[in-house]
């Protein structure tokens, strides 16, 4: 039986890498005493795979996951379960069974963040407020650096072309909450702190900005 | 701690899991609640710290008690150094973020000398002066416990109590003794010379040596006339009943060993001669297999660990090993959760169980003949044959094994070119066992991997009196074998002769290295264990500054009557007997395996109060 689940992973858990939380999930997995099917192959491995990686320092209340394990099992329960062996700030909102032969991960399409930016004074907010229709009008040309045998390759992408869309949610004294819809492709994605770069440079007296993961967009619906 | 400056920090640093705290298991609790502050600490990043067992048992030991919090602090590795040096901030404990300076105890695990330089740098992260003297009723007591206290003096400045032998019921008397003193008005001095009678405690502050001309120690006086003359190692009696925690912290990140580790026995039996584990964990005693599949049910259900590692000395010789492995196997094969049994003898390999242990995980195979010839074999007590050895790795090699480790070392005492040479030709017959077979049976990619350590002569030990080799010494000998060692299916490697070099200082060091110590650390040497890290010049030009040679301590032949830095503690054993073992092994006699015929090292009368065995006389 197939399962698909949200979680968190909020607090000092932000601090932990893809592999770590992967290492993570398994191990509540275990500790619940819940099997999961194994991997053939020389090193066998349990069937849990998270949808999409999360940068290192960013918070999240939509992770996705996938599990398959050996006995059916009622979800509420799994849920139950899960949750009294996952460590502080990470937590399963939701789950539900999973009959699609596609893999959760190859099923992404867009990224959802909150970025919350704080500004230095009244103006900058207006200012930033008024220009975010039209921080997408322009291309943003960004350079990434790949190592291919000692060569170090440049490569240049136009960051406004991966970004769906920017909406503004609330404003509240000098920050304001946007949430951006960031677009994934075989090509790839945007990285965070690209995007967080990209505000710093577009706006104006802007003092710091935090980014929180809502959730991920899905070509069918997984959950 | 500003949260935000500690986000930043945290993205800027390598693995900044290793500084958030917070994992599953680990312990917080109000400090309002407790009235002793205790911070474990391991002089070495998180990774190694986590990985040791001896740090989760302290751990929820004391946090058992209702009036103790136990946390956790760890070496910053260097980049984090730097941030915490650059904010002017102090190193804090992982549950609590709170600086080391507000603790009642800092208490360092001594698990290898090479990371003596680390205990002075958290010190000094914290803003605690670093010698004892210079701390007065508001800083922390500084203590330590773990194998090297059984060599203290090297370390006598900076820490206020030592710790001598296993701490399981030693440490919380003394916690004890301490919650009397503050209720009633804590004065430093009044706690140390009470603590001072506790059987296993070291206050080294309570006592000074005398040097003679030659520089060898002709006495020791005490400054506190109650100050015992002798310290007495403490040990556990029955390990089934002593205590043992029924769930562990569960690292976010990969540790060095990611897998619950049972300790199925403490000491040794086998009495070879170089080891001083061997000689300073006697006698040996055995848990239960009952306690240990209790045990490993605790703290597989409470960590979903995949892999149960059986730990000891010498785990092959563990009397129910068959008998508690199978039991394990039965229960957690369906689960999946390997078992590994490391440290196995070359003589006491049970191939079957091995078979079977492999079908959940395949690993190398690992042997330890320790030296090549066997006359070398009998002067260091490693009873094994090469008929042995080459009888082991032909079963390994029909049962279908073909990645061999071996572990050797180089600078033993009394060593010739013919004992060097004999690694190689070892080698290379267990190299021609694997092809001298039918072509048919011939199958995998042959490989051993061939390991030398530097020999480093260790206090309680029957080479005590030894010199070391020099590192001129090491580096012909490590060169011989790599030039006659060449062939593509076998990879030689040695350990750095310089930090073996510096580790026999530390090991059989008096007071007087302490300064040698200080003065390198104060130019910058920490992680000395580290390769990338460790930084011997340094050290030489420290070493003369100071004007301490080194050679007085690790390559100089001491005589028998020579009072040794580490006389006063008492392990157990008679010195005569190492005396007698020294004596055995210039003639090539070995000494029988505890199990087979006591030899009589005095740890039956001294410690046991009886025959170290039910059936022995
Ligand atoms: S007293 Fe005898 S049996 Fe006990 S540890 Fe010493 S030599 Fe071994």
């Amino acid at each position: 039986m197939k399962i698909v689940f949200k979680y968190t992973k909020l607090g000092k858990l932000k601090f932990i890498s893809h592999l770590d939380n992967l290492r993570v999930l398994q191990r509540a997995l275990r500790r619940t005493g819940i099997m999961a099917k194994y991997s053939e192959g020389f090193n066998p491995h349990p069937k849990l795979s998270i949808a999409y990686p999360l940068s290192l320092g960013v918070e999240s209340i939509g992770e996705i996951a996938e599990v398959e394990v050996i006995d059916d099992i009622n979800i509420s329960e799994f849920i139950d379960k899960m949750n009294k062996c996952l460590p502080d700030g990470m937590a399963i909102t939701e789950a539900s069974e999973y009959a699609d032969n596609r893999a959760v991960p190859s099923m992404v399409c867009s990224q959802v963040y909150r970025f919350t930016i704080s500004h230095n004074d009244q103006d900058s907010v207006d200012a930033a407020i008024n220009s975010l229709k039209g921080l997408l009008d322009n291309d943003y040309p960004i350079i990434r650096e790949k190592k291919k045998k000692n060569k170090i390759v440049k490569k240049e992408m136009n960051l406004t072309s991966f970004i769906q869309s920017i909406d503004l949610l609330s404003t509240e004294m000098l920050d304001i909450d946007i949430q951006i819809v960031i677009h994934v492709s075989d090509t790839g994605s945007l990285k965070v702190e690209e995007v967080k770069d990209f505000l710093y440079n577009s706006l104006n007296g802007v003092k710091s900005i935090e980014v929180q993961r809502i959730a991920l967009n899905f070509i069918d619906k997984v959950i | 701690m500003n949260k935000h400056l500690f986000d930043e920090i945290l993205m800027r640093v390598e693995k900044p899991a290793r500084y958030t705290g917070g994992e599953l298991n680990s312990i917080v609790k109000d400090k309002k609640d407790v009235n002793i502050r205790f911070a474990f600490a391991f002089p070495d990043v998180y990774e190694v710290g986590m990985s040791h067992l001896g740090m989760h048992i302290i751990y929820n030991l004391l946090n058992s008690y209702p009036n103790i919090w136990c946390e956790r602090v760890f070496t910053p590795w260097t980049d984090m150094e730097k941030e915490l040096r650059n904010h002017e901030l102090e190193l804090f404990s992982l549950e609590s973020n709170d600086s080391l300076k507000v603790f009642d105890f800092v208490g360092f695990t001594l698990q290898y000398e090479m990371s003596y330089t680390n205990i002075l740098n958290m010190m000094q992260l914290s803003g605690i002066p670093l010698e004892s003297q210079n701390r007065d009723e508001n800083y922390p007591l500084i203590i330590a416990g773990g194998p090297c206290a059984f060599n203290p003096e090297p370390l006598h400045e900076f820490i206020d109590i030592f710790f001598i032998g296993e701490g399981e019921e030693l440490l919380p008397e003394v916690m004890s003794l301490y919650e009397k003193h503050k209720k009633s008005g804590y004065s430093k001095q009044a706690f140390l010379k009470e603590a001072c009678q506790v059987e296993g405690i070291y206050v080294p502050s309570f006592y000074d040596v005398v040097y003679d001309e030659a520089g060898k120690i002709s006495k020791r006086i005490k400054l506190y006339d109650q100050a015992p003359e002798v310290i007495k190692k403490r040990i556990i009696k029955d390990l089934n009943k002593s205590y043992f925690p029924d769930k562990i912290i569960v690292p976010f990140i990969e540790t060095v060993h990611d897998r619950i580790v049972l300790e199925i026995f403490r000491g040794c039996t086998r009495g070879c001669r170089f080891c001083q584990a061997g000689m300073i964990y006697r006698p040996v005693r055995e848990k239960s297999v009952e306690t240990l599949l209790a045990q490993a049910e605790l703290l597989l259900d409470s960590t979903g660990h995949e892999e149960i590692s059986l730990s000891s000395l010498s785990t092959g010789d563990y009397s129910k090993l068959i008998e508690l492995s199978q039991a394990l196997l039965d229960k957690y094969e369906e689960r999946r959760i390997g078992l590994s049994l490391p440290s196995l003898r070359l003589d006491s390999i049970t191939f079957g169980l091995i078979e079977r242990v492999q079908k959940v995980r395949k690993s190398g195979l690992t042997f330890a003949p320790e030296a090549g010839s066997q006359r070398m074999r009998d002067v260091i007590n490693k009873n094994i044959t090469e008929d042995d050895i080459l009888g082991s790795v032909k079963t390994a090699f029909e049962l279908g094994w073909s990645n061999i480790k071996l572990y050797f070392m180089v600078g033993l005492s009394g060593e010739t070119r013919d004992d060097i040479y004999g690694i190689k030709e070892m080698v290379y017959k267990i190299k021609d066992a694997f092809f001298d077979r039918p072509r048919e049976a011939i199958r995998g990619n042959f490989n051993i991997n061939v390991s030398a350590a530097c020999f480093v002569p260790k206090p309680f030990t029957p080479f005590q009196w030894d010199p070391q080799n020099t590192v001129k010494e090491f580096q012909d000998k490590t060169g011989y074998l790599k030039r006659e060692i060449r062939d593509k299916k076998i990879s030689f490697s040695y350990h750095d002769p310089k930090l073996s070099n510096l580790e026999g200082v530390f090991a059989l060091g008096d007071r007087r290295v302490a300064r040698g110590m200080k003065k390198a650390f104060e130019m910058g040497c920490t992680f000395d264990g580290w390769g990338d890290q460790f930084d011997y010049d340094k050290w030489l030009t420290a070493f003369i500054e100071e004007n301490i040679s080194m050679d007085f301590y690790n390559n100089r032949e001491k005589g028998y009557d020579e009072i040794l830095p580490w006389d006063f503690i008492d392990c157990g054993i008679r010195k005569e007997y190492l005396i007698e073992e020294k004596e055995k092994s210039l003639k090539g006699i070995t000494t029988d395996d505890c199990r087979v015929n006591c030899s009589g090292c005095g740890v039956n009368t001294s410690l046991v109060g009886g025959p170290c065995f039910e059936d022995s006389l």
